[in-house]
């Protein structure tokens, strides 16, 4: 049985739930191959944090033993959250795209009040098509001229 | 954003010469194998490779390595590298660096060094496909600015490596990695591809570019000599004059730089180091803000040059859009300053925004939505 609480919602001390939170910060940069933050947070942060809970604690409350049973416990959920992240996130942003979208339609009047509003309207109507932009991207490199890659408006200036 | 991906650190490829990839077969025989899409960041000092099948969104691989190739030196005794190695990449050969003679394989962005530059691909391709039986095509990030014979030397690394490739500009790949491609199209959403300014602070450079629905030009961007390395060498010049035969290496420099750096007003920054075997606590606050808040000072310039350049109609929504990446986005209170600084020179309601934590994958994840986007006739072929 685990003696120490990996648990930030077992446990009733704050100081530690901070501490916790900062090793799962550690273990999630790393997952992600941050390495370089993980190291400095690591070495920054959390370095800190345990020596202030074992000056508040006593150098027992926090031994490297628990130490490092916070840490197998946190790298097993950055690990674990990371697959679900990737098993999960295409599946919700397909079912997000199949659903009609909730947000409010825009008054036809606002579309027309301003240049910006306008502006802002045909951007987001139109979004840039990757093969549209790389025929112009390969065109242009042919002449290293400018060329729109907007949809259905490729031109040359 | 997240780019949700299945990370693994990088073992970085040791790969023996009998254990390297075959080269890819014949296009006539490429269509019998399974293919795999690459968004290829090759970077300076690091590279990203983010890979998945065509028909999917799913990253399958996603790995960071230090653009970096080791050789193993003459007399070396066996069994020092793992399987005898003669070639290793990224952490691998750091962790062997004694044993090898290393090698960069970029400088500023393009290809020095041909060679390396090949065995660093050859072996990136393993990482992503180890059996060396898939059918691999890739985008490539190359600078904007990247004249003819960059472009052209990378094509000649990458031939009897990957079967296709395109090379893409990495500023329009980095605002398509940005991009929320779930909220494009949405009415309070700016896509950072159609209209954006990217300032990209890296180690040599800081590369500014304007984003706005065209294939992004020499007009379009500004790159300055002046980045990370440069606030390091200005750190590093102010502590040598306050306190001399101080001893601390440049990485010593730069690692305190990343902890402490700011831009804005006086911050306190005490830090530990060791000089002559004895700790001191040096409060360097004034330095780093100083160093720092050059690097704006020199950039600044450039973002409002920029977005003069921009067409009047499209000025309000691009200020909504100014992106900070690169390992410079990590300097605190540089989106705030910069914000602060375009209203203080009335630019109306500029809203300045940092990449995140992810910033090392945008180039990547855009060349792999670019290669799940590309038609078939677009990919170009490798003449081995």
């Amino acid at each position: 049985m685990n003696a120490f609480p990996v648990n930030p919602s077992s446990s009733d001390d704050g100081s530690l739930q901070s501490l916790i939170r900062l090793i799962r910060r550690v273990c999630l940069l790393t997952e992600q191959g941050d390495e370089s933050e993980a190291v400095r947070l690591e070495r920054t942060q959390l370095a800190e944090a345990v020596r202030q809970y074992r000056h508040d604690h006593g150098p027992d409350a926090l031994t490297e033993q628990h130490l490092a049973e916070i840490f197998m416990a946190e790298q097993r959920r950055a690990a674990d959250a990371v697959v679900l992240a990737e098993l999960l996130i295409p599946q919700l942003t397909g079912r997000a795209r199949a659903e009609p979208r909730s947000a409010p339609a825009r008054p036809a009047d606002e579309t027309a009040a301003s240049p910006a509003a306008s502006a802002e309207a045909a951007s987001s109507r139109a979004p840039v098509d990757i093969p549209d932009f790389l025929d112009a991207m390969l065109s242009g490199e042919a002449g290293k001229r400018r060329v729109r890659f907007f949809p259905q408006s490729t031109t040359t200036q | 954003m997240s780019t949700a991906t299945l990370d693994k650190k990088v073992p970085a490829a040791a790969i023996p010469a009998n254990e390297r990839p075959a080269d890819p077969p014949s296009a006539s025989r490429a269509t019998a194998r399974k293919r795999l899409l690459v968004g290829f960041d090759l970077g300076t000092n690091a590279s990203c490779l983010l890979a998945g099948a065509p028909d999917s969104k799913d990253i399958t691989v996603s790995k960071i390595v230090p653009s970096v190739v080791g050789y193993a030196r003459e007399g070396l005794v066996d069994g020092i590298i793992a399987g005898n190695a003669q070639v290793l990449i990224g952490e691998e050969a750091l962790a062997h660096r004694l044993q090898l003679r290393m090698v960069a394989p970029l400088a500023d962005g393009i290809i020095a060094h041909r060679d390396a530059a090949r065995d660093f691909i050859r072996r990136t391709r393993a990482l992503v496909d180890p059996t060396g039986a898939a059918e691999i095509r890739a985008v490539i990030g190359v600078p904007a600015n990247a004249a003819d014979g960059a472009r052209e030397d990378i094509r000649a690394c990458a031939a009897g490596v990957f079967d296709r490739v395109l090379l893409i500009p990495e500023p329009f790949l980095a605002a398509l990695g940005f991009r929320d491609d779930a909220r494009v199209g949405q009415s309070n959403y700016v896509d950072p591809v159609t209209n954006s300014l990217f300032i990209d602070i890296g180690g040599g450079t800081t590369d500014l570019c304007l984003i706005q629905g065209f294939f992004p030009t020499a007009e379009d961007q500004i790159s300055l000599p002046f980045a990370g390395d440069a606030v390091d060498k200005l750190i590093e010049d102010d502590l040598a004059r306050l306190y001399p035969n101080n001893g601390l290496s440049r990485a010593t420099i730069r690692a305190i730089k990343e902890e402490h750096s700011y831009v804005g007003a006086r911050r306190i920054a005490d830090v530990k180091v060791i000089i002559g075997g004895k700790q001191h606590t040096l409060e360097l606050g004034e330095i780093i803000g100083r160093a720092c808040n050059a690097l704006i000072d020199r950039f600044y310039p450039a973002l409002t040059t920029l977005i003069a350049r921009a067409p009047s109609d499209s000025v309000t929504q691009l200020l909504e859009n100014l992106v900070v990446t690169g390992g410079g986005s990590r300097i605190k209170g540089i989106d705030t300053v910069l914000q602060e600084r375009l209203a203080k020179d009335g630019y109306v309601a500029p809203k300045v925004r940092l990449a995140g934590a992810d910033f090392k994958r945008f180039v990547a994840l855009g060349a792999l939505k670019a290669a799940r986007g590309a038609r078939e006739d677009q990919w170009q072929h490798l003449l081995a």
